[in-house]
């Protein structure tokens, strides 16, 4: 999923608070809370999902949207679909 | 036929009409980016969606201290930027009239031509000019660049009480 999303821009990501890396995040793993290990220093970043809240719902709302998009597409794709 | 539809229109309205409809598609594109920034990044009331991180640090003398970082949305998702990165477009015309305008260069009127065959017949009082436009933008826009470097002022770090040393 997000397959398309995510060959758009490589600009994503921000700097790691201990040694300035560029640290990456998946959605997927905002969305399932999962840490983040800095590959720079090996930092350890755990997601507050409370205080987080806000940011997850709308990423819940941009995964589901793109989600169905995709399937249009696919769909569309098939031999067949007008 | 609709009643304000015309049999030919001056070549430069015919060949101008294509590349503005170019740029609005591409105009449309942009604003798609624009919505996808502010519905993703920013809330109802205009603020800033960010991620909270936490995370621990050994401060020498003071031991292991937890922190809590706080970064824009925008930074972690991958903006899609959407755009015309190129079009191709091939088309004839077939020229019906030349009008001597104000100006001195003649104005031509033209149709677009069911095919794209060359005119040789040398008896014909028209003539087929094929055409083939083509347009490209450049990559990453700046104010896209722009946005990157004000999220990055955004990222906050605050230190909280030391882990098991209240």
């Amino acid at each position: 999923m997000l397959q398309g999303l995510k060959a758009q821009s490589d600009n994503h990501g921000f700097p790691c608070p201990c040694c300035n890396f560029k640290i990456k995040a998946t959605i997927e793993q905002i969305l399932t809370g999962s840490s983040i290990f800095c590959a720079g220093c090996g930092l350890q970043l755990d997601i507050d999902r409370q205080g987080s809240a806000p940011a997850i719902e709308a990423l819940q709302t941009l995964n589901e949207a793109v989600a169905q998009a995709e399937a249009q597409v696919a769909k569309a794709k098939k031999p067949g679909a007008r | 036929m609709p009643e304000n539809t015309v049999s030919h229109i001056p070549l430069s309205q015919l060949v101008g009409s294509l590349v503005r409809d170019i740029v609005d598609a591409d105009g449309m594109a942009a604003k798609a980016t624009s919505d996808f920034i502010q519905n993703v990044g920013f809330d109802e009331k205009g603020e800033l969606r960010t991620v909270q991180f936490s995370y621990q640090q050994v401060v020498p003398g003071v031991g292991v201290k937890r922190y809590t970082v706080s970064v824009p949305l925008l930074t972690l998702v991958p903006i899609p930027i959407l755009g015309i990165d190129k079009a191709e477009i091939s088309f004839t015309t077939k020229i019906v009239e030349m009008s001597q305008g104000d100006s001195q260069a003649p104005k031509l009127l033209a149709k677009i031509a069911a095919d794209a065959q060359s005119n040789s017949d040398a008896t014909s009082e028209t003539t087929n000019i094929k055409f083939t436009l083509t347009m490209s933008r450049s990559d990453v826009p700046a104010g896209i660049t722009g946005i990157f470097g004000l999220l990055s002022n955004n990222i906050q770090v605050t230190g909280a009480p030391a882990s098991g040393q209240e």
